[in-house]
């Protein structure tokens, strides 16, 4: 696998950044929209839950010192349902209290403020790995591979698919959650947010998905969504 | 010290006097007692010789006669009367100048008006006679003047006393000289006299000067080495009271520096995690090849503003820490909006909402610092209690008003009241009800208060405490 693009990963992903200070805010958001699909700022505690319970982030980043409730108060609700989102937690304090709370709250990483850009990187791919469960390729059916990285799917002849932006992330919304179901509402929330969604739209893309790697591995659930399996 | 050094010494002065009095006094007692002595000596002298012209002298003249060596009517007081030898011997001895006592024999209805007493004495003769008392000394006042006064009996010791006493056996020459010779009406052995000594006190004192003055100065000495070593722990006790007050000082003056770089920090971590966010930010469009030129010089003003930002910071706990040589007018409104300004970043951490109200912005002479150290160590005080307590709308309220023309500044918290059993303690030294306090903080803002001329109080409210400076 290049070491140059496991962040290329994040590429189709959305994040949530959560700090107070307006500048510093922008700054983190300028800087993420480099390596992220989307990225949506929020300023506190509550706004930051709200959003995460909408269920749409690929990963968090927290400042703890932030208004009504503590970032790390925040990312314990979100594990109540949500046990899998990697988090980075942003924070000036390095007291051992913060530390303990932390290290219970299975972040991905710690940053302590100021941080520098190697740090911030090394976070965002440790990120990645997570995203991808560590593992670059992935073996969608005995005869391809899905390459995170380069959003490729590589069949054993030899022959090289690339998939576009939306095909992508479908793909590994599907991969993440193998034999589950996916519902045309989850997918809706997930590939358009705000903007009308149609099943149309959504059934092209599957469409494509199935041309490129197998025509089998989605399953339509008549009037529910789909399951993937693998 | 809990007493005052000049409460000490004056005790102690007054019982130096109590001593030198009771040690006069004793020294007195035994000057007498001594002189009592004596002068019991000298009478007892005094009759012995009276004795022995009666035993000795008068059998012998009387032998003499018999064997007619002498005249058969031969008769001198010098040789026969006891008490004309006995007052010669005196007179000898007073001559000589190495007595300073009166002697003299008492007699009732004497041959020698000399002998006649004066009303003291014949009272005294009067109790001899009926037996009263054996000896008699007394201090007796004669002309004003204090004298000791010693008197002793006189015996009918032996018939030859009687002999001359009586008119019928007198002798004839005897009683050529003397005309009459009162009866003695008396036996052998009753008191017919009694012969007295009397000496000045003064003189008696006078001869103990020595001892006095001995006496005296050993315990002038005794008490002056006292009360310089009174002194000398008062001395301690001031200089280590001294040492304790800057000690505290220095100590309250650490853990307000402390403070204020905790406060700086604050004040500092966010602008440093700003222009550490923009240099990150920078480098990674860069890294990206999308750094544009706007891009560049829009994150090179933002920077700017936050190195401003921070200098203006320093600038501000700089002049607080600048030590105020002399006393300067100030406002109440630049010492209340200083504090707050100081404290910003913690209120703001912490959420505290603090509302100012000026008023009557009113001018003091003073030293503006050392007003702004003390709200900002109440303000602080009010955050910790906010804390302690999970209070959740914090609110500080700071007034400055004219209260009947008083100024006066209140700083009013809802972080709840402090346990009544305990306010009044709060302004104690080393008094402190939490773990990493010094206890130190409210004492020396009472002392920076009074040292400028202020006083300051406390006092609960319904749901907090309002502490009060009254310039």
């Amino acid at each position: 696998m290049s070491e140059c693009n496991l962040l290329d990963v994040l590429s189709n992903k959305k994040v949530l950044c959560v700090e107070d200070e307006a500048c510093i805010l922008n700054n983190i958001m300028e800087s993420l929209e480099l390596f992220f699909g989307k990225v949506v700022g929020v300023k506190d505690g509550i706004e930051a839950l709200d959003e995460a319970k909408s269920n749409l982030y690929d990963v968090l980043m927290l400042d703890i010192s932030i208004p009504h409730m503590d970032g790390l108060e925040v990312v314990k609700k979100i594990r109540e349902f949500d046990k899998k989102i990697p988090i980075i937690i942003l924070s000036a304090h390095t007291e051992q209290e913060y530390l303990w709370r932390a290290v219970e709250l299975k972040i991905t990483r710690y940053l302590v403020k100021p941080y520098d850009k190697n740090t911030l990187i090394k976070a965002l791919e440790d990120v990645a790995m997570e995203l991808i469960g560590h593992m670059p390729m992935f073996q969608v059916t005995p005869v391809c591979k899905y390459d995170f990285c380069k959003k490729t799917i590589c069949h054993q002849e030899g022959e090289l698919v690339h998939l576009s932006k939306s095909e992508s992330r479908l793909l590994e919304y599907f991969l993440k959650r193998p034999n589950q179901t996916v519902t045309y509402e989850q997918l809706f929330d997930y590939m358009w947010e705000f903007e009308q969604p149609s099943k149309e739209a959504l059934k092209s893309i599957v469409k494509e998905l199935r041309k490129k790697i197998d025509n089998n591995f989605i399953k339509n659930l008549y009037g529910v969504g789909y399951v993937c399996e693998i | 010290m809990k007493y005052s050094f000049k409460i000490i010494v004056a005790l102690f002065v007054m019982l130096y006097a109590v001593i030198t009095l009771l040690f006069f006094n004793f020294y007195r007692e035994l000057a007498m007692k001594d002189a009592r002595q004596e002068a019991i000596f000298i009478l007892d002298t005094m009759n012995a010789i009276r004795d022995y012209v009666s035993t000795v002298q008068r059998p012998l003249i009387e032998e003499l006669k018999e064997k007619k060596l002498l005249a058969a009517d031969f008769f001198d007081p010098k040789l026969l009367s006891s008490s004309y030898i006995t007052r010669e011997i005196y007179n000898i001895q007073r001559a000589k100048k190495n007595i300073n006592y009166d002697y003299k024999l008492i007699a009732t209805n004497p041959l020698n008006p000399d002998h006649e007493g004066n009303g003291f004495e014949n009272e005294i003769l009067d109790d001899f006679k009926e037996g009263k008392y054996q000896e008699y000394s007394q201090i007796i006042k004669e002309n004003n003047k204090p004298y000791f006064f010693v008197g002793l009996p006189i015996h009918n010791s032996h018939p030859s006393c009687l002999e001359c006493h009586t008119m019928n056996s007198a002798p004839k020459r005897m009683i050529e000289q003397y005309h009459t010779i009162p009866d003695f009406q008396s036996k052998v052995g009753d008191v017919i006299a009694m012969i007295t000594f009397k000496i000045p006190v003064y003189s008696i004192l006078t001869y103990h000067i020595n001892e006095f003055v001995v006496g005296g100065t050993v315990m002038f000495i005794v008490f002056v080495i006292f009360i310089l070593f009174i002194y000398k722990i008062y001395r301690n006790e001031q200089r280590l009271k001294e040492k304790t007050t800057m000690l505290m000082m220095s100590q309250n003056r650490l853990a307000s520096m402390g403070e204020m770089i905790g406060n700086i920090s604050h004040q500092w971590r966010q602008p440093l995690a700003q222009v550490g966010a923009i240099l990150i930010n920078l480098e990674l469009h860069s890294d990206k090849d999308k750094l544009t030129k706007e891009k560049l010089t829009q994150k090179i003003k933002e920077a700017n503003e936050q190195l401003s930002f921070m200098s203006s910071t320093i600038d501000d706990f700089k002049n607080f820490f600048m030590p105020s040589t002399s006393a300067k007018e100030f406002s109440a409104q630049e010492v209340i909006f200083r504090a707050q300004k100081l404290l910003s970043a913690s209120l703001e951490k912490y959420a505290i909402d603090v509302r100012i109200d000026i008023q009557n912005n009113f001018t003091r002479l003073g030293y503006a610092n050392e007003i702004v150290q003390v709200l900002i160590n109440i303000m602080n005080n009010a955050k910790e209690a906010f804390l302690a307590h999970e209070i959740k709308e914090r609110k500080i309220e700071i007034c400055a008003f004219l209260d009947n023309g008083v100024p006066v500044i209140t700083l009013q918290n809802n972080a709840g009241r402090i346990n009544d059993a305990i306010i009044e303690k709060i302004f104690d030294p080393y008094f402190t009800t939490k773990e990493s306090s010094s206890g130190l903080g409210l004492y020396m803002s009472k002392m920076i208060i009074e040292k400028n001329g202020a006083t300051l109080r406390v006092e609960n409210s319904d749901d907090g405490v309002i502490f009060t400076i009254i310039f």
